[in-house]
């Protein structure tokens, strides 16, 4: 009451576990987050490996994580955006259908998937892709540190209430 | 004649819920809009605002007036939603990552804006007016100079081309409403967000749990009269803190909210207006500065957001241009946040001036009294 109250050691030390448990399931829930909700960019490409070992399919249509399928010829590439890092892949060659499993990395915004190579079960079938001459995308005046333009001031969304 | 008091009486209490009410009637009309138009976007606007304007209530219970300084949780949640976007987390994950991010900031930023309007007791809302102002030029130092050198930032996206720096315009698709299409519900022609309205219903609940707590009550009591609080051995200090710590927090989930209806973000202004229209919806909605309860939230958002919904298009029906009605809309704003403050302060000016002659009678009563003996 009056601040020089002692506080029970067992109290004390209850109190900070508890509290160190709610630290750790903080963390945990961000994790959990983070891991569950990125997003990727899964690039399908259906062309022959760079060492010819693997032929593209010449006709097939893919759906990702039961999404809508995609027609694709050989030599086509097309693109998915997938969330969270386990997905399955269900192609369906001329009425015969397989169903494979692939993992993204954490850390890759982007990847190539081989359908080719995933079906052969050659390894790496994914791998990190990183857009060579990506041209950079169009922004609203650049505010210059060295002017006293206040960023407010730029045109920006409307704040609507 | 006691007819006539009593009137008097209930549109002095009402007045600007009055009002409000005469110029959304008056408007509707002319605007054009279709009255299912109407109710969609207010229904839209509920579920957007409502958190927001609920993160005002607690302040209120303690005395500490309309929490201006709800800007600072504002900030904090944009903070969160830059780097869930530069994260690239999507969807409901997305968003609750935002407000994991953010909260610890909203927390630090709360404490510092319930010490700082501990040391300006009888000023809080001026001053969490001003310390908005302040804090708002610390985030655009963050957001502008350090996210993207001090502060890992790595996508193009949303990093200026300079290398450093946070584009003016954010586009949130990663997470675009992504909590309002969590549990849409079509009933007729009207779609409702009911995730959304969970959340603020959740939000509800707890606020009425809360003050039938200690703590709570403690509140309540800092809010009736600090010195007798202080009297009665509640650390006023600290539960000041609290009720603005409180309040900063739900002010960061409600702007996560918002932002995620809206689907996009102006980075350096967005939050600048969050407490202007979350106090003047709770204004509208009859609350005081002392004095505020559930009902006026919802009453408020409706009505704030009614007339908000009909204004641009009366304004171009009957002028011939929507910016008047724009204009309108921002002096509608500011104009009842002014009327409610100076019925507040007239209203108060009566109550004193009331006591005052109650007190002149007890005072003289005993002495003509006792003259009398």
């Amino acid at each position: 009451m009056n601040g020089t109250q002692t506080i029970d050691p067992k109290l004390k030390t209850r109190r900070l576990a508890v509290r160190a448990g709610l630290l750790v399931v903080y963390v945990a829930l961000m994790c959990v987050a983070f891991i569950f909700g990125k997003g990727h960019t899964v690039l399908l490409d259906n062309k022959d490996s760079q060492d010819g070992t693997v032929k593209a399919i010449e006709s097939m249509t893919v759906s990702v994580n039961g999404g809508e399928p995609i027609e694709f010829m050989g030599g086509d590439r097309d693109m998915a955006k997938v969330r969270a890092q386990w997905h399955t892949i269900k192609v369906d060659i001329n009425g015969q259908v397989v169903e494979k499993k692939f993992t993204v990395p954490l850390g890759a915004d982007m990847v190539l998937l081989s359908i080719p190579k995933l079906l052969a079960g050659v390894e790496p079938a994914v791998v990190p892709f990183i857009p060579a001459d990506e041209p950079p995308a169009p922004e609203e005046p650049v505010v210059d540190p060295s002017t006293t333009v206040d960023p407010a001031a730029a045109p920006a969304a409307p704040a609507a209430p | 004649m006691s007819g006539k008091m009593t009137f008097g009486r209930f549109f002095r209490e009402n007045a600007v819920i009055i009002i409000f009410i005469i110029i959304t009637l008056l408007a509707i009309q002319p605007s054009g809009l279709s009255l299912t138009y109407i109710v969609q976007e207010l229904i839209t606007r509920m579920g957007r605002n409502s958190f927001l304007v609920l993160a005002l209530l607690l302040p209120i219970y303690a005395g500490m007036g309309l929490n201006f300084g709800m800007t600072l949780g504002a900030m904090a949640a944009q903070i969160g939603l830059i780097f869930a976007i530069n994260y690239n987390i999507t969807g409901t994950n997305g968003l609750v990552f935002a407000v994991l991010a953010s909260t610890p900031l909203a927390i630090f930023l709360g404490w510092i804006c319930g010490i700082v309007l501990n040391m300006a007791k009888g000023r809080e809302m001026v001053t969490g007016f001003i310390l908005a102002y302040f804090m708002d030029g610390v985030y655009q130092f963050f957001v502008l100079y350090l996210m993207g050198s001090a502060v890992p930032v790595k996508s193009p996206a949303i990093l200026l081309s300079r290398g450093y720096g946070i584009r003016n315009t954010l586009n949130l698709d990663a997470v675009r409403q992504s909590l309002d299409n969590l549990l849409m519900v079509k009933v007729g022609p009207f779609s409702i967000p009911v995730a959304a309205f969970l959340v603020v219903a959740a939000l509800c609940l707890f606020i009425v749990w809360f003050k039938k707590t200690k703590l709570g009550q403690d509140m309540r009591a800092v809010g009736h009269d600090m010195h007798v609080a202080d009297s009665s051995g509640i650390p006023v200090n600290k539960t000041r803190i609290i009720a603005i710590i409180i309040s900063t927090v739900l002010a960061c989930v409600g702007q996560v909210i918002f932002l995620q209806n809206m689907g996009n973000m102006a980075t350096y202004n967005a939050h600048t207006q969050t407490a202007f229209f979350a106090v003047a919806a709770i204004l509208v909605g009859g609350a005081s500065v002392k004095k505020a309860s559930l009902a006026n939230v919802f009453i408020g958002v409706v009505l704030l957001h009614a007339l908000f919904i009909v204004t641009p298009n009366a304004g171009q029906k009957v002028f011939g241009q929507a910016q008047i009605g724009e204009y309108f809309r921002q002096f509608v704003g500011y104009g009842v946040i002014a009327l409610s403050l100076v019925l507040y302060a007239w209203r108060s000016r009566q109550e004193a001036e009331h006591a005052r002659s109650g007190l002149r009678q007890n005072t003289t009563a005993p002495a003509a009294e006792g003259g009398a003996k």
